[in-house]
């Protein structure tokens, strides 16, 4: 009897070490003969990122199946197990029934389970970093980040220009040589891509903070009103965290926080760590802050504009309060530092105007209501002004290949021309803010 | 802030439990803070509403002393009948405005329905109803009430629950946690995750495009089956997800909720079928609106129509469970359904609906009639529906296999099979899922947890936190 149940003890420690041996094994040549397969795989797939993430949706779902199962492998064992120890002679050396497990190690195999997955997770997406929110730089960033290259390039300069450009992705191409040449002011372009409204009075903090007995006269900010009222933190880097109020302060840490438990963030630091993907983008940028994007032909261009037609109006919502509390905090802030703003709108490709922004269209109307707010407010100071060139014809500008890279990016061409139309209010802009510092 | 997000599972959950178990060490100490979770919770994601909350449930606490149940039970039902017909169109009753001559501005309040107005309200009127009927007397301590009404993990969406069986809890908090309460609500935790995000987001994003998305141009039996089968699991994920989830919670907390759903398409008939869905609405119904009715009328017009007495009680109180649900012609028409089937049974003696007939055949029966009501359901319009229900009866042909793939791709059809399944097996509900005392076992629900986590950035609202 005893040496039968030795023997099965034997038995048991031989199956366990052949388990854990088989999973070592696969494991092993899972990594050598899968990671080029998912490689291949991923290579051929249109849209790797959303195969990577709908791959790991799929793996979860069949991790739920297989615990299910389990737990009910398990019972039906159990159920032979209790029918079996009843007639064994082995029943008093079995070690660890489910009976002599100490409750509060299976609650703490759940906090373990939970802690090692996220562990795994969080290690994946940090070291992976596709969107450059941590402070690793192992791979390329999948996103365009541009502010750090602008907040670099800014702190480099020696002296404050007279003229910086704010905004968006559809400032980048504002030439600073070119306002120097036509105006004889010095500028520097610090657009960035999707600025949004409470960014504003944070690059502004940012922009004073750096030269206190030499700031810049007049801001040229390329950001329309009507865009969507979000806080979204992740691509700010921490340069800026100085200058964020609490409440985004508290979204940075936030977004930083649930970034680590993202599954789109996962696929993309997996992809980028097996890929060694190049940033996802096509942008450069001079010591100035210009952006250079390689040329587009007319057939590219004509492309472009059929699918941002196809996709509809960009979005457009009448400033809300919290919008509205972002352009107050930045004309006090200009005010305070006695520096001129010049609001301005970029064009828009007149073939996407036509198709989605005519007199009387729902954007028409969304628009026109909310420029109609940010005149009345710039209306309500001395060094506020605004600039509605939305229309390619209030530029004089081109409309072919020469002139746009899409339906809202302009080349430096048009770029020009809208400084050119810009000019005697930047002018008006210099002198006022002049003028408020001489009083 | 809703329980399936990521703030509240990773920064509000966590940092409750740790100070309510290893911080506070009173149970006084403890329902104070459950209260203050709850209005923070609440505070959080209903913002203003939560004003209207305190206020009602104030009002009703002080009423129950006063004995004006009358005025309490009005009042709360005038709170939820404002925000209900606020967000009612009057379009639906063109016809008889055009009958009577009337133009009426036909959009109202337009009011948003304040979140889990219609749960504690409930909530309110059970208590004012059961301290009317003596089953205890009104509660003396407004915070301990209060808890109860804006209960957190039950505020958005149930399960509704019985006062005494909460403040029992929330009056004797233990000090140590109870290990196997802990492990049952880790357990809810994570399968009502699991069914919430990798099954019922899974079906309903597939219902975005194949059911709902430009619908009138798809046809075919295949087609008005399949989204039928879709949306049927995905209702039933979805909602018993969160309540698995809603539980959980409570049960990390020590608190116990009932239960509010026992593998409803297991039923065998409908009856059953009520006993397991959603049980504590039904219950609540049931209790509230059925007996009172079918006693009342029993009373009035003697026992020799009891039959028909009890016909009419069905159909009012699952008319009004319709209305429950929204004050449209879809959600009314199937409460008229359900309430007329149930009744058919002991008006017609209609046995192939009985228990006596064989167990499988009178599930599969069961589940068919089931169906039909959800194609009432979840039907926005009358179009919509006849355009549905021509379909379901194989009106337009079977329809095109590609297309209806190129809608419900495989791993779609891959969920619904599981679903199914586990439906089928009884193992979707948390309570039946066979628990191994194993620790590596309790790590992989760990880890479905946090994949699920994951997941939550796109997840769908909860359905039910929309009635």
């Amino acid at each position: 009897m005893q040496e039968s149940c030795s023997l099965g003890k034997l038995r048991c420690l031989a199956v366990r070490l052949i388990l854990v041996g088989l999973l070592t094994l696969i494991l092993w040549l899972g990594n050598k003969q899968v990671s080029p397969l998912v490689s291949t795989y991923l290579d051929q797939s249109t849209q790797p990122v959303g195969t990577l993430s709908n791959l790991m949706r799929m793996a979860s779902t069949s991790l739920y199946i297989m615990i299910l199962l389990i737990a009910q492998s398990h019972l039906w064992a159990s159920k032979l197990l209790s029918k079996a120890r009843q007639t064994s002679s082995c029943a008093g050396n079995f070690k660890k029934t489910s009976s002599q497990v100490h409750p509060d190690q299976l609650t703490q195999g759940w906090i373990t389970g939970l802690l090692l997955a996220s562990g795994f997770v969080a290690s994946l997406i940090v070291y992976g970093n596709p969107r450059g929110m941590y402070p690793t730089h192992f791979f390329s960033p999948r996103w365009l980040l541009v502010r750090p290259i602008k907040i670099e390039a800014y702190t480099a300069l020696e002296k404050s220009p007279d003229v910086v450009v704010l905004g968006s992705s559809r400032a980048f191409t504002i030439a600073p040589s070119y306002i120097y040449e036509t105006l004889g002011y010095t500028a520097f372009n610090a657009s960035v891509e999707g600025m949004l409204p409470y960014e504003l009075p944070v690059f502004f903090r940012f922009l004073t903070d750096q030269r206190d007995n030499n700031l810049p006269k007049v801001l040229l900010i390329e950001a329309p009103p009507y865009l969507a009222d979000e806080i979204s933190t992740q691509r700010i880097p921490s340069s800026l965290l100085p200058y964020l109020p609490v409440t985004e302060t508290l979204h940075f840490v936030y977004d930083r926080y649930t970034g680590l438990f993202d599954l789109e963030h996962l696929a993309e630091s997996i992809f980028s760590i097996l890929r060694t993907a190049e940033a996802n983008v096509d942008w450069t940028f001079q010591e100035d802050g210009k952006g250079i994007l390689p040329p587009t032909t007319q057939a590219g261009l004509n492309q472009s504009l059929e699918q941002a037609i196809a996709n509809g109006p960009p979005h457009c919502q009448f400033p809300t309060f919290r919008t509205q509390s972002h352009y107050q905090e930045l004309a006090r802030l200009a005010a305070k530092h006695q520096i001129s703003l010049v609001f301005v709108l970029t064009p828009y490709h007149p073939h996407y105007y036509a198709a989605h922004m005519e007199v009387g269209s729902p954007f028409d109307i969304c628009k026109t209501r909310a420029m109609e707010w940010l005149a009345n407010f710039a209306g309500q100071y001395t060094n506020i002004w605004v600039l509605d060139f939305s229309l390619l014809e209030r530029i004089q500008g081109i409309e072919n290949e020469q002139g746009f890279y899409d339906h809202q990016h302009i080349t430096e061409a048009n770029a020009n021309l809208l400084i050119n139309a810009a000019a005697d209010t930047l002018r008006q802009a210099y002198q006022a803010a002049l003028d408020l510092r001489n009083r | 802030m809703k329980i399936a997000s990521q703030a509240f599972l990773l920064i509000f959950l966590p940092i409750g439990l740790v100070t309510y178990w290893l911080i506070l060490r009173q149970a006084r100490h403890r329902l104070i803070f459950l209260f203050v979770l709850s209005m923070l919770f609440y505070g959080l994601a209903a913002g203003g509403y939560l004003l209207l909350l305190i206020s009602l449930s104030v009002t009703t606490y002080w009423v129950a002393h006063k004995k004006w149940f009358g005025a309490g039970i009005l009042l709360n039902l005038a709170a939820l009948g404002i925000f209900k017909i606020g967000d009612f169109n009057l379009e639906h009753f063109d016809w008889l405005l055009d009958a009577l001559n009337l133009s009426v501005e036909t959009s109202l309040l337009r009011l948003s329905l304040p979140l889990g107005i219609s749960f504690y309200v409930f909530r309110h009127i059970g208590y004012l109803l059961d301290v009317r009927s003596n089953r205890y007397p009104p509660s003396d301590q407004l915070l301990l009430f209060l808890t109860y009404a804006a209960y957190f993990p039950a505020v958005s969406a149930g399960p509704l629950s019985d006062y005494r069986q909460i403040a029992d809890q929330l009056s004797n908090i233990p000090k140590t946690p109870n290990t196997e309460i802990i492990q049952n609500g880790l357990l809810h935790l994570s399968t009502g995750l699991a069914k919430k995000i990798l099954v019922a987001n899974t079906l309903q994003h597939a219902l975005e495009a194949g059911l709902y998305g430009d619908s009138l141009s798809k046809t075919g039996l295949i087609w008005a089956w399949l989204s039928l089968l879709v949306f049927a699991f995905q209702l039933y994920f979805d909602f018993s997800g969160y309540t698995d989830m809603a539980i959980g919670i409570s049960l990390l907390f020590g608190v116990v909720l009932p239960p509010n759903f026992d593998n409803p398409y297991q039923a065998t008939n409908l009856t059953q079928f009520w006993q397991r869905w959603h049980i504590s609405l039904s219950s609540w119904f049931r209790l509230y609106i059925y007996l009172p009715i079918s006693r009342g009328l029993l009373r009035r017009f003697g026992a020799q129509h009891k039959a028909l007495l009890e016909t009419l009680a069905n159909l009012a109180t699952m008319i009004l469970i319709g209305a429950w649900h929204g004050l449209s012609w879809p959600y009314l028409l199937w409460g008229g359904y359900h309430g007329l089937l149930l009744s058919l049974r002991p008006l017609l003696n209609w046995r192939i609906l009985s228990i006596s007939s064989p167990r499988r055949l009178a599930q599969a029966l069961t589940f068919l009639a089931i169906l039909v009501g959800w194609a009432i359901f979840l039907s926005p319009d009358l179009p919509f529906a006849n355009h549905l229900f021509t379909n379901l009866a194989g009106l337009h042909g079977l329809g095109a296999i590609t297309e209806i793939l190129q809608v419900y791709d495989k791993f779609t059809l891959a969920t619904l099979v599981i679903a199914a399944t586990c439906s089928a097996s009884g193992i979707v509900e948390a309570k039946n899922i066979p628990v191994v005392k194993r620790p590596w076992y309790f790590a992989l629900w760990g880890t479905i947890a946090l994949l699920c986590i994951l997941q939550l950035a796109e997840s769908v609202e909860f359905i039910y936190v929309l009635f």
